[in-house]
């Protein structure tokens, strides 16, 4: 201290900053340090001077950059002066009269907390050692300024006396009149346990007129004879004698501290623990409302002296309580964190305290980096939201000291709240549904903060806001709790509602959508690290990843599809569309993120916000290479991060993340007032619409994205030749009258329409049977609507009427154009679906060719301008699939009639069109079917793969190559293909198979490609190729989807081959995704020769020849040659987990179900020997597994079982599939030469760690020397190019030299030989009369 | 070597039997119009109607008749004969063995008298005759087969093994 500078109050509240010194700091002087002046070698307290040049000689030359930092004063200061309580008619906050006391040095007075608190420090002049000042925001403080004086360290500045247990406080020293002249006999010597905060109680209970300021102490007394019979001695200091382990202090006993002896309260929290005595207290009654508690209370001559027993000490750095307990739980640790003004603080990064009133903490020094200590809390477990966390709850007998100060932080972020309704909504929740709201609270201010004004999500003190309305909902009656008064809480609390916490595993968290996406980069990377972990250990497993020939493949791709069971949390948001792609996303402040609902209808609002608790959340992408260390994303999903507002950016782009909902299972909140209803939208006329075709977006300003927006989008649809009339609103279902059409009597058509959504059924059959005998009239099921179906004469200029060239019916073509606001109606057209419009004339009448909606050929689709869908019908039944069944007997069998999903995990992104009724706004019910030809057109055929290859192949014999000669451009038909795709791969990408997948997962969307696409059915594969815009691909466009391709051409090259190629208009619907988690089990060969044919067709078209002649063709054009089998090469089998194969066909057949991804046989046609790649199907007819199967197979023999052998056990299939099972994957190597078989040349390797028995071994031999015993069989194939082959030798490793010398061929089909057609062919070829 | 030397060779018989020893190697020789040299054949395969089957204790000897000569073709199946796997008695035969000893009893069972076969196997003379060593059978069910078989000599002679 020698040598320390005096600073005076003065100063420190002149210099208005966060200061901290001491007296004994040591500093060594960077520059020569400036002679002391005069004035300050004069340290006395009474340094008289406005301004200490010593403290602004240290501010001034080093301004801190930070004026909100605590700055260190360099030299050894100290303070003096007189730490005592604050005053009673202070006018400090609320906070203050709980936790401080008052620090007076000359004139100046300020907050005072003291650390290592001594009760004889009161009233005594004190020099102040080490400290930290915090002035009060001028603008927030209370009585115009001042600020708070941390005491870290102090000492008497007098001679050091010890302390004799006298009189600590006392109600005269401050001047108290309470019943100074009454008799007060009571006295209590016990232990403090706990004290309430300082409550007033209003003026209309008291009788001398004025609000009655207190607070409660609970007071742990002993009742030994000892204790009981010091008490009755009065006046005499040592009443109390012997140890702690004499007495029992147990009985709690409750103090009332009245007015003004509230300014105790500082003072009695630092007596949590201690032994005290207590004397002038008389014992009362005290009724509040109906109930009457005993206790002591306060008077005039109360005194508080302190004895020397120690009840205990605290412990630090942990935390002893049970769960829901709160009396004697301590936990002492530092802030790292405060939230929500307070409400919410966290401890040790591990602990979240959950403060129900601000004033608990001592707000002044209660900031982040100080350690404090929470006595008297209840811990509470939440069971909500998967997510793990301990909350210290605190209540009215909860205490929360400082131990230790913090520098690194000044603001206070404790506010004392106001009383709106959300504030009070809080209060009455129990701890966990409270700290819930509160995680809600920060979500909601985050998500929505640029949609809504904070007091539209906050609420004000009168208005619900979307927070509360929210929490409501959810909310189940036991997350209440009923408050009580403050004596009932505090004397009565073990019998309070504070043990009880109801369950909330229905609460789950909303979280903003940048932590969701990066959640999904956390759980796509997590899991991508484990793949790697496991391929470490697999070895050879991934040698055989993926096979690549004229294009690369994105075969390595993963889809993980993740319920919403599984994340915990649900999804916020608005739905809109992006521009200019147009893409369905869910959108908060935070981000957004692609979503697909496949029941989307037409009065999904943009402005409202929608919750979705039910969801599937997708993750694909290719499984690249990633480092452990290089991905850290931290807590994403905690409630840390929630509350912190931890703003997340992606930094992923490998991989599409979307999720996938149904509007059905997601709750709208009416944030807008401007949701369109049916009611005033449909009165009017509307024109009757067939959509033939949506446009997929196109980069009309690809060179200036700020044009973006104004960007269209296009569909076409053909009109109707009638019109709907909705003449008025009705409340009721009357019947309308007859409407006769004047104008063309033969094409009325009588319907009845209807409204799905509400109406009674009863009245329905009523109406309906009604009209059925009364066809002449329609009526809606609704409420509201009346109208009728009417012709519209199409005219053109010259007269005569349009007709639709397609359809040969009166429709007229148009183009819907679709703006920037409006691409969410683009979004819900589905091609194939009917549509109203509505009219913009105000008759009744509309004639198409005057309308002008329809001026130019087109129509634009707006807010005002949008489209109905409408479902027809047929007498009150869907018939909508028998209706079209005659006009699309092509359609794929994958969509007419199929079950919904293939695969468990499948999920549908787009519901069949023989549905579309579930989501259409309108169902007319057509009354006479007949009618129905004459009016509705006829739809696109979807055609499946094989019909497709049907077609092509039609094509190809018909029409044959000359007839292409000549054309500049690509001629064919424009077709619909529906078909799962196998693989995307770009044509112009020869080396790293990553590319490929960029082109999926580019940010650049307006990129156009050449790519080309894989698509199968159960039997056939066919590619389309040509370029694509990102743009124009959906979201989910990957491999393992199935697909809807509108408008691909099909075209035949002038090689002969016949093509599928994209369009500028082709676009791409996906109907359903599935999971694809392991790659192994999705291998395919990408070949393109592997396009395939039904062999009937492909026998007579395919000249036969020899392997020398197939291998010279030059465009590797496709060869028939009749061969046999010599050897298994090359041989990879696989359990096929999900085979498309009928498994009761299988089952029957005993065909093995076995996936090949590829197989290499040596083939002799009788003149050269040839290497044949096979997969699947092929490979199989190759292996005679078909013809194995019906082999009885056991462990001593193998014979012919003729079909009828009774025990499929038995067969081949049967245990080929079962050791599939047991391996997985089993890969077979020939080291021989490849003239011949030997069965010591094979080698047998498998992925599991299982043993290989001499039975599975003999069981793979069998098949393999079966194979090579089968009869001629026609193949058809091509070439395989050297590159090809130089990769398949590299991936296939080590592939036996022979091979590598012998010529190499793709099969492309394998079909058995016709003896006698094969005959009759060769003696035509032959010239053999 | 020409690439025919290792591939089944689809002749007639009238053909197979006209085939001669070559002097430097194992292969039989198939005479060509001059200048073309001979082409040598080590493998071949014919196919036709069983007119004698001979079951002995380690073979079957059989004759093939196609129409244009008779193919004498042996089978043997001595594969579990033990001077062929090992020389210790007491182990059992390797698997492989097992499986060809297997396979070949199965091809002489499906070798009856009238059954219409497709016979592959190695060429080579056995007391001055050509015979084939056969390596599999198959029983061809439709009688077609055979003139395709036809056919194809004729095609593959015509186009191919006398040309190149």
């Amino acid at each position: 201290m020698e040598g320390a500078h005096v600073l005076s109050l003065s100063d420190l509240l002149r210099a208005s900053r966060p200061l901290t010194g001491a007296s004994s700091l040591v500093s060594v002087p960077t520059s020569p340090r400036p002679p002391p002046t005069k004035r300050s070698r004069v340290e006395t307290l009474n340094l008289d001077h406005t301004t200490n040049p010593l403290l602004f000689s240290d501010l001034s030359p080093n301004p801190n950059p930070n004026p909100n930092a605590f700055l260190p004063i360099k030299r050894p200061v100290l303070l003096i002066g007189t730490v005592d309580l604050l005053p009673p008619d202070s006018d400090r906050c609320r906070g203050c009269e709980n936790h401080c006391l008052s620090f007076s040095g000359g004139s100046s007075r300020v907050c005072c907390y003291v650390l290592d608190f001594d009760p004889e420090i009161l009233r005594r002049e004190i020099a102040v050692l080490a400290w930290n000042f915090l002035p009060f925001d001028r603008e927030t403080g209370v009585g115009g300024g001042g600020g708070v004086l941390e005491v870290i360290r102090w000492r008497f500045t007098g001679p050091a006396t010890a302390f004799d247990g006298g009189f600590l406080l006392s109600a005269l020293s401050i001047g108290s009149h309470q019943e100074t002249n009454s008799v007060v006999r009571s006295r209590k010597i016990g232990v403090v346990r706990s004290i309430s905060l300082v409550f007033k109680v209003p003026y209309a209970t008291q009788h001398d007129g004025g609000d009655s300021v207190g607070f409660l102490a609970e007071i742990l007394s002993c009742e030994c004879d000892s204790c009981s019979s010091a008490l009755m001695r009065q006046g005499t200091d040592n009443c109390f004698v012997g140890g702690n382990d004499v007495h029992k202090f147990t009985k709690p006993v409750f103090v009332y501290f009245l007015n003004p002896l509230y300014t105790w309260r500082p003072v009695l929290s630092k007596m949590i623990g201690k032994l005290v005595v207590l004397s002038g207290l008389k014992k009362k009654l005290v009724f509040v409302g109906e109930e009457s508690y005993t206790m002591f209370v306060s008077t005039g001559r109360t005194t508080l002296s302190l004895r020397g027993l120690s009840t205990g000490t605290l412990p630090s750095g942990g935390m002893t309580a049970k769960d829901g307990e709160c009396n004697n739980s301590v936990y002492s640790g530092t802030i790292t964190g405060i939230y929500m003004q307070g409400m919410v603080v966290e401890l040790d990064q591990k602990v979240f305290l959950l403060i129900n009133d601000p004033q608990l903490a001592p707000h002044h020094s209660f900031r982040s980096g100080a350690i404090v200590s929470v006595r008297n809390f209840h811990l509470v477990r939440p069971n909500f939201a998967s997510i793990k966390m301990v909350l210290l709850c605190t209540c009215v007998k909860t205490n929360i000291d400082v131990e230790s100060f913090s520098l690194i932080e000044t603001k206070c972020h404790l506010k004392i709240q106001s009383k709106s309704l959300l504030g009070k909504f809080i209060n009455s929740l129990t701890f966990s549904a409270r700290f819930w709201v509160l995680l809600l609270v920060s979500s909601f201010k985050q998500k929505f903060q640029s949609v809504c004004s904070e007091m539209e999500i906050l609420g004000s003190n009168n208005k619900e806001g979307l927070v509360q309305t929210y929490a409501s909902r959810w909310l189940s009656p036991n997350d209440y709790q009923p408050k009580h008064g403050i004596f009932m809480e505090f004397c009565k609390h073990d019998s309070c509602m504070y043990n009880s916490e109801s369950d909330l595993k229905s609460l789950k968290l909303v979280i903003p959508l940048s932590n969701l996406i990066s959640k999904c980069e956390e759980i796509w990377v997590s899991f991508i690290l484990k793949r790697q972990k496991d391929a470490e250990k697999g070895g050879l497993r991934h040698n055989l990843s993926h096979f690549i020939h004229e294009g690369t493949s994105c075969r390595r791709f993963i889809r993980r599809i993740i319920p919403s069971e599984d994340l915990g949390f649900i999804l916020l948001g608005s739905i809109k569309t992006s521009s200019p792609s147009g893409r369905l996303q869910l959108v908060d402040a935070t981000g957004n993120i692609d979503v697909v609902i496949p029941d989307l209808v037409s009065n999904v609002n943009c402005h409202n916000i929608y919750e979705i608790r039910e969801y599937k959340l997708v993750l694909e992408g290719s499984p690249t290479q990633l480092d452990n260390q290089q991905y850290d994303f931290g807590p994403l999903l905690t409630c840390r991060a929630i509350f912190q507002q931890f703003s997340c950016r992606k930094r992923l782009n490998n991989i599409t993340m979307y999720v996938h909902f149904n509007l059905r299972d997601s709750n709208c909140l009416h944030v807008s007032s401007c949701a369109p209803s049916h009611e005033v939208a449909c009165v009017g006329l509307f024109h009757l619409l067939l959509v033939k075709h949506k446009f997929p977006s196109t980069d009309n300003f690809p060179d200036d994205p700020k044009m973006w927006n104004c960007s269209s989008l296009f569909a076409e649809a053909l009109v109707l030749p009638y019109n709907l009339n909705f003449p008025e609103k009705s409340g009721n279902i009357q019947p309308t009258e007859i409407v006769q059409d004047m104008l063309d009597a033969q094409k009325f058509v009588h319907v009845l329409s209807r409204i799905t959504t509400t109406g009674s059924a009863s009245n329905l059959r009523a109406s309906e049977r009604k009209f059925c005998h009364n066809p002449c009239s329609f009526s809606f099921r609704s409420a509201s609507l009346h109208g009728t179906l009417m012709p519209a004469r199409v005219h053109r200029s010259d007269g005569n009427c349009f007709k639709d060239s397609v359809d040969g019916q009166h429709n007229m073509r148009i183009l819907l154009e679709f703006k920037a606001d409006s691409f969410i109606y683009y979004q819900l057209l589905r091609i194939g679906g009917y549509y109203l419009l509505k009219c913009s004339s105000d008759g009744l009448t509309c004639n198409l060719k005057g309308c002008e909606c329809f001026a130019c050929g087109k129509t634009c689709i707006d807010s005002q301008n949008t489209l109905r869908s409408v479902s027809i019908i047929f007498n009150g039944c869907n018939n909508h699939k028998g209706s079209r069944e005659e006009h699309t007997s092509e359609v794929s069998s994958g969509r007419a009639g199929e079950p919904r999903s293939h695969y468990a995990t499948e999920l549908l992104l787009s519901s069949p069109l023989e549905h579309f009724h579930e989501t259409s706004d309108f169902h007319l019910d057509l009354l006479n079917e007949e009618h129905l030809l004459g009016i509705l057109p006829r739809p696109s055929e979807v055609l499946s793969v094989s019909s497709c290859i049907r077609m092509m192949t039609a094509e190809f014999r018909t029409t044959g190559i000359s007839d292409l000669q000549g054309h500049w451009l690509p001629q064919g038909d424009l077709v619909s293909l529906n078909g799962n795709i196998e693989d995307v791969h770009l044509n112009d990408c020869k080396s790293t198979s990553f590319v490929s997948f960029r082109f999926l997962t580019g940010s650049d969307q307006r990129r156009i490609s050449s790519v080309c696409i894989h698509v199968a059915d159960d039997t056939c594969v066919v590619q389309i190729s040509g370029h694509l815009s990102m743009r124009a691909c959906p979201v989910g466009f990957r491999p393992g989807v199935k697909a809807t391709f509108h408008r691909v051409l099909m075209m035949c090259s002038s090689s002969g081959r016949h093509a599928l190629l994209f369009t500028p208009v082709t676009f791409i619907e996906i109907n359903s995704i599935r999971e694809v988690v392991d790659e192994q089990s999705e291998e395919r060969m990408v070949l393109p020769t592997r396009l395939t044919f039904p062999t009937e067709h492909l026998s007579d078209t395919i000249p036969l020849g020899l392997f020398l002649q197939l291998v010279r063709s030059m465009d590797s054009k496709l060869t028939k040659v009749r061969c046999r089998v010599v050897t298994t090469q090359f041989l990879v089998l696989e359990h096929c987990g999900h085979d498309s194969m009928n498994s009761e066909q299988c089952r029957l057949c005993s065909i093995p179900k076995v996936n090949i991804p590829i197989a290499g046989f040596v083939m002799d046609d009788g003149l050269s020997l040839c290497c044949c790649w096979a997969d699947r199907d092929r490979a199989g007819m190759l292996l005679r597994l078909q013809e194995n199967a019906k082999y009885v197979f056991s462990d001593a023999k193998v014979f012919k079982g003729g079909g009828n052998t009774g025990n499929l056990q038995h067969t081949v299939g049967y245990h080929l599939q079962k050791m599939l099972k047991k391996h997985g994957r089993v890969i077979v190597k020939n080291h021989g030469i490849a003239a011949e078989l030997s069965c010591q040349d094979l080698t047998f390797s498998c992925d599991s760690d299982k043993h290989f028995s001499s039975s599975e071994e003999r069981l793979l031999k069998f098949i393999i020397l079966n194979a090579c015993q089968g009869s001629v069989l026609n193949i058809v194939g091509s070439a395989l190019d050297a590159n090809t082959l130089r990769w398949l030798d590299k991936e296939l490793l080590e592939l036996s030299t022979g091979v590598q010398s012998m010529h190499n061929a793709w099969v492309s089909e394998v079909e058995y030989v016709d003896p006698l057609k094969e005959a009759w062919t060769m003696l035509h070829n032959l010239g053999i009369k | 070597m020409d690439p025919v030397h290792r591939v089944h060779v689809k002749l007639l018989a009238c053909d197979l039997l006209s085939l001669v020893p070559s002097s430097s190697s194992s292969s039989l020789l198939r005479p060509r119009p001059r200048p073309r040299p001979p082409l040598p054949i080590s493998r071949a395969e014919t196919l036709g109607v069983v007119v004698l089957r001979e079951r002995r204790p380690l073979l079957l000897s059989f004759l093939v008749d196609d129409g244009s000569g008779c193919v004498p073709c042996v089978l043997w199946l001595n594969h579990l004969h033990r001077r062929h796997f090992s020389a210790s008695t007491s182990a059992a035969p390797p698997l492989d063995v097992v499986l060809a000893a297997e396979a070949a009893a199965e091809r002489a069972d499906a070798v009856r008298l009238g059954a219409l076969v497709r016979v592959r196997g190695r060429v080579g003379v056995y007391r001055g005759a050509v015979q084939i060593t056969v390596a599999d059978v198959v029983v061809e069910r439709d009688p077609n087969a055979e003139v395709l078989h036809w056919l194809d000599c004729i095609r593959l002679a015509r186009d191919y093994y006398d040309v190149a």
